[in-house]
């Protein structure tokens, strides 16, 4: 059997170590009603129901390379033709929630992170990185180390946020414009 | 020349052991994946190693190591590790009878990171970890020895990053004394795994491992190979992460008699579970964004 002394020896130690750990949880930094105030703050909004199609899918799927994993899109029209858009994408362990918003003529007016709950990569929060996305059109690239810096050490949030705005720009494009 | 050790092959189990580095988040508990911590970021591992069964009598290896792991850049981090050793034996051919518990040995790591499976066509690191051994996990016996473990790490994902493919070429060279005898040898493994985000949190998957044993360095020295396989399954939040595999031996090139596998130098199964612990870390510096620009959003009006 083994030795109880091996096993008393180990345990304070594992607990001293166990006593430095960091206790996270998600974070959530904009409910969604807090990121159309910041992204429209003099304008109002109305929730349009849309739901696509599989080949408005698919056409979206291929004009932005990325999948689409959902049909039915969270969308408002605001007072003066813009959209807000509330989507998520994958994270590393669970999914990041974030907003796009977009003038009547789908040019991306910012993008904001509403609820982040992976342990890296929350830099993608930062507004220098998310500014890069202002201006941005369905033509554009979006791609990283193209016309959208990564962030080193957040790669992966960088990739699916970026593939997200892409995927929106897209979705646009070929469907919410001819709303 | 080398000597040729007249115990059971001692060096063979020590050589066939899985790498010990960690690198963030195992979502294997053989294989490894590219990526690497963040600056400034550092994770406790532990791992514990149960193998069990060999042809006759009574086995339990119990194989514990604890492991720190910090970034130093955003590429490249170090790992500092410590392992211990239990055995249980009781009537087995070829091994003495003991029941206890030692120092097995230390090692120190380097990986760096070539390319980002989420950005680039592959991932790609490389990894690098010397090492000293006191204790032969298999017999339990005293040993002196210096290891050498290298690795090129592949990775590649599916399905926006929720199915994952890693592979491992592996190498692990060894100098050893044991029962007064010095010897020396190579061990080439093949570790692969594919594993699936089914559930937030949660990943499954089954994962391999083909490894082989020479002793000595030379093409003629080639003793025998074993081939496992097992499933996994992994969970993770924000501070911590739990990965469970069991490994079945399957197959062997060198035959135990009576048996169709290697169980003179492993075991019939093994069961492994990793934990992983983050601790406080100062927030990554952005790195400067060519635009410039640091408001949220800029109107278009």
């Amino acid at each position: 059997m083994m030795h109880r002394r091996s096993i008393i020896r180990v345990l304070p130690a594992t607990a001293a170590l166990l006593s430095g750990l960091r206790m996270a949880y998600a974070e959530t930094y904009l409910t969604t009603e807090q990121a159309q105030r910041l992204l429209f703050p003099r304008e109002s909004l109305q929730a349009v129901s849309v739901t696509l199609t599989n080949d408005q899918r698919k056409a979206i799927a291929k004009a932005s390379k990325v999948r689409v994993r959902e049909d039915t899109l969270s969308a408002w029209r605001t007072s003066s033709g813009g959209w807000f858009l509330a989507d998520n994408v994958v994270g590393k362990h669970e999914f990041i929630d974030f907003a796009l918003a977009l003038t009547r003529e789908g040019t991306v007016k910012g993008v904001e992170i509403m609820t982040y709950r992976e342990t890296y990569g929350g830099e993608v929060r930062h507004p220098k990185w998310r500014a890069q996305f202002a201006g941005k059109k369905a033509s554009a690239p979006l791609e990283l180390d193209n016309d959208i810096k990564n962030i080193s050490g957040a790669t992966l949030s960088s990739s699916h946020i970026t593939e997200g705005v892409r995927r929106l720009l897209q979705t646009w494009d070929l469907v919410l414009k001819h709303l | 020349m080398f000597k040729r050790y007249t115990s059971l092959s001692v060096l063979v189990l020590a050589m066939t052991s899985a790498p010990s580095l960690f690198a963030d988040e195992n979502l294997f508990g053989y294989t490894y994946g590219s990526e690497t911590l963040p600056k400034g970021r550092s994770e406790f591992y532990t791992w514990q190693t149960f193998r069990l069964g060999k042809e006759s009598g009574d086995y339990l290896g119990w194989d514990q190591k604890y492991e720190y792991e910090w970034g130093i850049t955003d590429r490249l981090q170090a790992s500092v590790y410590a392992n211990f050793n239990y055995v249980d034996i009781k009537g087995v051919p070829g091994f003495q009878d003991r029941s206890d518990m030692g120092f097995q040995g230390m090692q120190v790591a380097l990986k760096y990171n070539v390319l980002s499976p989420f950005k680039d066509p592959i991932g790609l690191a490389l990894y690098i970890e010397p090492g000293y051994v006191a204790r032969d996990r298999g017999t339990g016996g005293d040993m002196d020895g210096f290891e050498l473990e290298t690795m090129i790490i592949l990775q590649k994902n599916f399905l926006d990053d929720t199915l994952m493919w890693y592979t491992n070429i592996f190498g692990e060279f060894a100098w050893e004394k044991i029962e007064g005898e010095y010897g020396h040898g190579w061990g080439p493994t093949v570790f692969s795994g594919l594993t699936y985000r089914f559930a937030p949190n949660w990943f499954a998957g089954v994962e391999g491992h083909w490894d082989s044993d020479f002793d000595g360095f030379q093409a003629h020295d080639f003793q025998h190979y074993d081939l496992f396989l097992g499933p996994v399954i992994h969970y993770a939040n924000q501070s911590w992460w739990a990965t469970l595999s069991v490994q079945f031996n399957t197959e062997s090139g060198a035959n135990t008699p009576g048996s169709s596998l290697n169980l003179d130098d492993h075991e019939r199964m093994e069961v492994r579970l990793k934990l992983g612990f983050e601790f406080d870390a100062k927030e990554a510096k952005l790195p400067e964004i060519a635009s410039g620009k640091s408001a949220a959003f800029v109107s278009t009006k």
